[in-house]
């Protein structure tokens, strides 16, 4: 199929409109592609009604600045050439299949000759034809100037040292960067490590700590224990020493064995393991000051007992009623 | 952008014509191309590209979330594809 080109439309412009001449129609065209062309260079669109829009848009933005942070000494910008056509240039083009309508498929039904597609992949092949790419390279840095004493380098030797000048320089930035990520990296790891140890230790503190108190307040009740079954041992004592012997009067068990009967039934010293938490350790020391509340009550009234009953020499006859 | 009347004041300026007559020479301009590629006949612009008229084949959309499947109609589109020329010439006068 032979293609139109400029000739053939000033042809059929002329032939449109008499006013317009050939020659003319030619200028014309050539004087609106040179506006177009230098419009897009500019990177701004081009409207035309009723034929459509021609832009010039930059793609692929983030492998370009992946490049320019990777500090590549050439960095490639990419460019499309894209056309819009206008609704009615469009809907001209396609009049004959304008009142074809996309419809839906129900489940099932199946097509062997028609490919399936996921929406939104289809229709990329066109534009990689209008793909554009534009290599720029970086200013080179400034090169220190020669000494006095080498004034016969020749300009290859100079351009060749800028070159291995800038690569050198590359990979310097390049090692220094690394370097200064993994010190940081590491930094990082320490602190966190630091802070753990820290934590740990500070636990393990806190339940050494909780552990001696409560081995602390059990020896304290362990030592008023004995202290009061060694004062009324001591009670004991005197009475029994004051007695008559002509009376037979079967003698008390001593307190000592009593208080033991009482504190068989109190379980062992807990074992105070790291798993225990303060709850458990509070209603452990209630429970004993529950058992001991009982057995001090049941002290006091055999020593109130005893004061009671006991001959005492410079009480004779006394009625405590 | 650049809007159609800027466009038509431009070429006024450059041809040195009046812009009533750079504004009919467009209207006809882009009728004549119009009716070329309505009648599927392709246009080559030289420094500018060329416009082509290509059948689409009809084929089934499945929707990625909803698995829905819609038939596409086929249908004829109209492409562009840029000189060489124009390629050219906006890669050496762009700036980046």
């Amino acid at each position: 199929m032979d293609r139109t080109g400029i000739n053939e439309i000033a042809s059929l412009l002329s032939a449109k409109n008499e006013k317009i001449t050939k020659e003319e129609a030619t200028l014309f065209l050539k004087e609106w592609i040179a506006v177009i062309s230098d419009t897009l260079a500019e990177k701004k669109a081009v409207e035309v009604t009723g034929f459509g829009t021609f832009s010039f848009s930059p793609i692929r933005e983030r492998e370009t600045a992946t490049q320019i942070e990777a500090g590549s000494e050439e960095v490639p910008y990419f460019y499309k050439i894209g056309f819009t056509p206008h609704a009615s240039l469009k809907n001209s083009v396609n009049i004959f299949f304008s009142n074809f309508e996309p419809s839906l498929l129900s489940e099932g039904v199946t097509f062997d000759a028609i490919p399936e597609v996921i929406a939104g992949e289809e229709g990329e092949e066109e534009y990689i034809y209008n793909h554009l790419q534009k290599m720029v390279s970086f200013p080179k840095p400034p090169v220190p100037a020669a000494t006095k004493e080498e004034p016969a380098i020749t300009a290859e030797e100079t351009t060749a040292e800028e070159t291995t000048a800038e690569e050198t320089t590359a990979e310097e930035i390049a090692a220094e960067e690394i370097t200064s990520e993994e010190i940081a990296a590491e930094e990082i790891a320490a602190e966190e490590i630091t802070t753990e140890e820290i934590t740990a230790e500070e636990i393990t503190a806190e339940e050494i700590a909780t552990e001696e108190i409560t081995a602390e307040e059990i020896k304290a009740e362990e030592i008023t224990t004995e202290e009061i079954t060694a004062e009324i041992s001591e009670n004991m004592i005197e009475p029994e020493a004051s007695t008559e012997p002509e009376q037979a009067v079967e003698p008390l068990p001593p307190l000592s064995n009593i208080l033991s009967e009482s504190l068989q039934h109190l379980s062992p010293e807990p074992q105070v393991s790291h798993a225990t938490t303060h709850r458990e350790r509070g209603r452990r020391r209630r429970r004993q000051h529950s058992v001991w509340v009982p057995v001090l009550g049941g002290m006091a009234i055999i020593v109130a007992a005893l004061f009671f009953f006991r001959d005492t020499p410079g009480k004779s006859g006394s009625n405590p009623l | 952008m650049m809007t159609h009347e800027e466009l038509i004041t431009e070429l006024s300026h450059r041809l040195n014509w009046p812009e009533p007559k750079v504004a009919e020479m467009l209207e006809a301009a882009v009728e004549v191309m119009n009716a070329q590629l309505a009648d599927n006949n392709p246009i080559t612009l030289a420094n500018l590209g060329d416009f082509i008229t290509r059948r689409k084949t009809e084929y089934i959309s499945v929707h990625p979330e909803n698995n829905e499947r819609w038939l596409i109609p086929p249908a004829i589109e109209l492409l562009f594809e840029a000189a060489p020329e124009l390629k050219e010439q906006l890669i050496n006068n762009v700036k980046v």
